[in-house]
């Protein structure tokens, strides 16, 4: 597969890990923000080909995970509608709100359909007049223009039965929140290459000056991720500081003007909810006001109980079934996103907390670093 | 005196009715017009309740599956190939001689008559390959939307050869995994045919009847431990059962695994892994080291063993699960996935 | 304590626990493609038939300039961005030349 395998091949990835080898003379902590790098990293188990000293951190990179609660509770709720067929992608039919999941909900009659792209949730609305298509629209700025084009098309064909719930995030803000706690890690950064392919580099540039942390755009393929590791390595063993391309095959430093252009027009930033981590201001996006029609908020307000995100039990799935056998304890997913504990410092990884039974959203998105780390052990 | 008599509805309908289950005219009308005619053989023939037929003394392997595939027609068959290829092939894994199907219908109102036409017609040709006759059958209609077009049932009977011994438990440490073809192109085939994920692709499914090359396989080499067809679960779910079964660890090796590049593609773009995809023209043979050259070499000279490989090892020590080594020579657990990754496959 | 925990996870993965299902559409997934043909028919919805190595899928391609034959990364039915073949040969040779320095 072109552009693919050439990133995969045998040789190029020994070789990057010698390299790296040869470059590293001191511990460090890198972190990525992207959950399609995490399962990469975990699928391909590139950690255990690295040197001891370095460690990687895996961050609140899968929007499935950091979606607040309180928001599932509202898709489920709107899905429960007889008006309504509720259309979303795969991944977020597993994850819990405070009570259920929507596969449950599913197959207790509900119409909720899975579709991969939201464009496909335009012709669903075109072909069903008579019902309320909703998409739930989560992601970060690779896929928010691409709900938004959904929007746009819907806009042209005149539907009056699309919407979207939204639940979108951006990257930057939550690096600053990382790198500003004082118990955070992290020396380097690796960012998420699409994320850039449309957002551009412009915001890293301001974060690496702030905080002194190399940021190095990475890809998706092992060579790819190696590369960014090595060049962040590079830089840290040098204590340089800079925003570095390493994935130019597909991010242009402006990034997609177009996408960004729609971005804009549709879009406003607001404060967000993380799950597991709590508000961080200015990191999500909503509709503009002049969407409001289409935005499925409106239709339910959000139920009440859990959006509190200090309130732990908000962050554990089933917070009525407290793994009492193994003491007091809980879900450490929002410590494991900050980068101040891995996995293996969780108490119930891989025993009281799987994708069978998880105690939290990360070990039940494929993308969460839990899940990604459980399923290729 | 008032009599209640139903009318008899028009014989001339095109499509499945009500009427055709109920056991009356309509009912013998569909099996003498549909089904004989492709089945037609004297044990069916016996037109009985059920057939009387001789065994050999000896062993004899039973097996059933049921077929909800969707949709029912896809590129390289249909839901009746599916129907008679994977009874025969889970027989053909037992080590048995397939003899004889079932087959039942469960048809929903409203089907067009010559779909069923089309399907049976494909059962037929798929027997006759297979060298088994199908000896028995039932058919029930029911109301419109209670199944989706038909579900098919397929029991079968075979004869084990004396001396042959396949069973999951004998994989031990010292064998090899062989795998008759490419992987995962029947699960690939039938989502491409489903017109909600929109994508188009040239895979036809691989269904098969692979009793005539286990058969060979079987003649010339007495040592195989293990034959299984990793349908529903695929590679990866077979496997499992059989490191549990066997208490062995199974080791396959990625850079070995056959997996066309239009599997590849999907799997890339989907999220899925080709381990977990359906496959319907498979078999998994697991037999001492010594004899895999001579195995391949038998699986190599049918068509649908053409592109047999070895894809993994069972190592002399090791836990009772399915480890993988990757493209760069470390290791990571395939794990087994109970969860419905893809409905209705087969 | 170690070893409890050590005990357990072994433990759990020899059972067959695990009911994990992997629904599809990995949502960062990103795929490069070719361009096969190109559908101008609406102007504001431009798209094109695009091939992942044998599976073809319809990816609008508003938001890039492309021709056909070109290869595009496509992420939940767009195309985010072009592939920029120039730059993935540069990489492809500075990995090559790692490999000759290491």
């Amino acid at each position: 597969m072109k552009y693919i395998d050439e990133y995969r091949d045998k040789e190029q990835v020994q070789s990057l890990v010698r390299a790296i080898r040869q470059v590293v003379t001191r511990p460090w902590h890198i972190m990525e923000i992207c959950g399609g790098q995490t399962h990469a990293i975990a699928r391909y188990r590139l950690e255990e080909m690295l040197p001891e000293e370095v460690k990687l951190l895996h961050g609140p990179g899968c929007p499935v995970c950091v979606t607040p609660v309180g928001i599932i509770d509202r898709a489920i709720g709107l899905a429960k509608r007889p008006d309504v067929i509720l259309a979303s992608f795969g991944d977020m039919m597993r994850v819990p709100g405070s009570r259920e999941d929507l596969l449950q909900v599913k197959a207790n009659g509900a119409d909720i359909r899975m579709l991969y792209s939201p464009l496909d949730a335009v012709s669903l609305a075109a072909g069903h007049p008579d019902k309320k298509v909703i998409f739930f629209a989560i992601g970060f700025e690779t896929t928010a223009p691409v709900h938004m084009m959904a929007l746009k098309e819907a806009v042209r064909r005149k539907l009056e039965n699309f919407y979207l719930l939204t639940s979108l995030f951006t990257v930057p803000p939550a690096i600053e929140a990382i790198l500003s706690d004082p118990e955070s890690r992290v020396d380097g950064f690796l960012t998420a290459g699409h994320v850039c392919a449309i957002t551009g580099n412009e915001a890293y540039h301001l974060l690496a000056k702030k905080y002194k942390t190399p940021m190095v755009v990475t890809g998706f393929e092992p060579a790819d991720l190696l590369l960014g590791i090595y060049r962040c390595l590079l830089q840290l063993e040098a204590g340089i500081y800079k925003v570095e391309n390493a994935y130019k095959r597909a991010v242009p430093e402006e990034g997609n003007p177009a996408a960004r252009a729609l971005m804009d027009e549709t879009l406003e930033l607001c404060d967000q909810e993380w799950r597991g981590i709590g508000v961080i201001p200015q990191s999500g996006l909503q509709l503009k006001e002049i969407f409001a029609r289409q935005d499925a908020s409106h239709f339910l307000p959000v139920p009440e109980a859990v959006s509190n995100a200090e309130d732990e039990s908000a962050y554990q799935v089933r917070p009525d079934k407290k793994p009492s056998s193994m003491g007091r304890g809980r879900c450490i997913a929002g410590d494991i996103m900050r980068g101040t504990k891995q996995t293996k410092d969780c108490p119930f990884f891989g025993t009281l907390c799987t994708p069978d039974h998880p105690v939290g959203a990360p070990m039940v998105s494929s993308e969460g670093v839990c899940a990604a780390y459980y399923r290729y052990k | 005196m008032i009599t209640t008599n139903c009318p008899i509805p028009f014989s001339g309908s095109d499509c499945v009715l009500l009427a055709h289950g109920g056991g009356g005219r309509m009912t013998h009308q569909l099996i003498s017009s549909i089904f004989y005619p492709a089945f037609r053989n004297p044990l069916l023939e016996q037109d009985h309740d059920g057939c009387v037929f001789q065994v050999e003394a000896g062993r004899m392997a039973c097996s059933t599956d049921s077929f909800v595939v969707d949709p029912v027609f896809f590129p390289g068959g249909d839901i009746g190939d599916l129907a008679v290829n994977g009874t025969v092939n889970d027989l053909a894994c037992c080590g048995a001689r397939p003899l004889y199907l079932t087959a039942g219908f469960i048809l929903e109102e409203g089907l067009p008559l010559a779909d069923l036409r089309r399907i049976v017609l494909s059962m037929k040709a798929a027997a006759e390959r297979a060298g088994v006759q199908i000896v028995a059958g039932d058919t029930k209609v029911v109301e419109r939307g209670k199944c989706d077009k038909l579900f098919i049932n397929t029991s079968g009977i075979g004869v084990v050869p004396e001396g042959v011994r396949i069973a999951p438990d004998r994989a031990q440490p010292g064998d090899v995994v062989i795998c008759s073809g490419p992987i995962g192109v029947h699960g690939i085939t039938i989502l491409s045919a489903r017109e909600s994920l929109g994508f188009e692709t040239n895979l036809k499914s691989d269904t098969a009847s692979l009793n005539n090359m286990i058969d060979g396989l079987l003649k010339d080499i007495e040592e195989v431990h293990v034959l299984r067809d990793p349908t529903r679960g695929g590679v990866s779910g077979t496997l499992n059962e059989i490191a549990q079964a066997a208490g062995v660890e199974i080791v396959l090796d990625e850079a070995s695994l056959p997996i066309p590049d239009a599997v590849r593609g999907a799997s890339e773009i989907l999220g899925l892994d080709p381990l977990y995809i359906a496959n319907e023209g498979l078999v998994l043979v697991i037999l001492p080291e010594e004899k895999a050259e001579q195995a391949l070499a038998i699986m190599r000279n049918c068509p649908e063993g053409k592109n047999a490989a070895i894809i993994g090892r069972i190592p002399e020590k090791g836990n009772a699960l399915v480890k993988m080594k990757t493209l760069y020579g470390n290791y990571r657990i395939v794990d087994m996935l109970s969860g419905e990754q893809l409905p209705r496959i087969c | 304590m170690c070893d409890i925990i050590h005990f357990f996870r072994t433990y759990c993965l020899l059972l067959k626990l695990d009911k994990y299902n992997k629904d599809f559409t990995n949502m960062c997934l990103a795929i490069p493609g070719r361009i096969l043909s190109l559908d101008d028919s609406i102007p504001e919805l431009k798209m094109a038939k695009v091939d992942f190595s044998g599976i073809v899928k319809n990816i609008c391609v508003q938001w890039v300039d492309v021709s056909i034959g070109d290869y595009v990364l496509a992420h939940a039915g767009m195309a985010i961005s072009v592939v920029n073949a120039e730059e993935a040969e540069e990489t492809l040779k500075d990995l090559k030349q790692l490999t000759i320095d290491c």
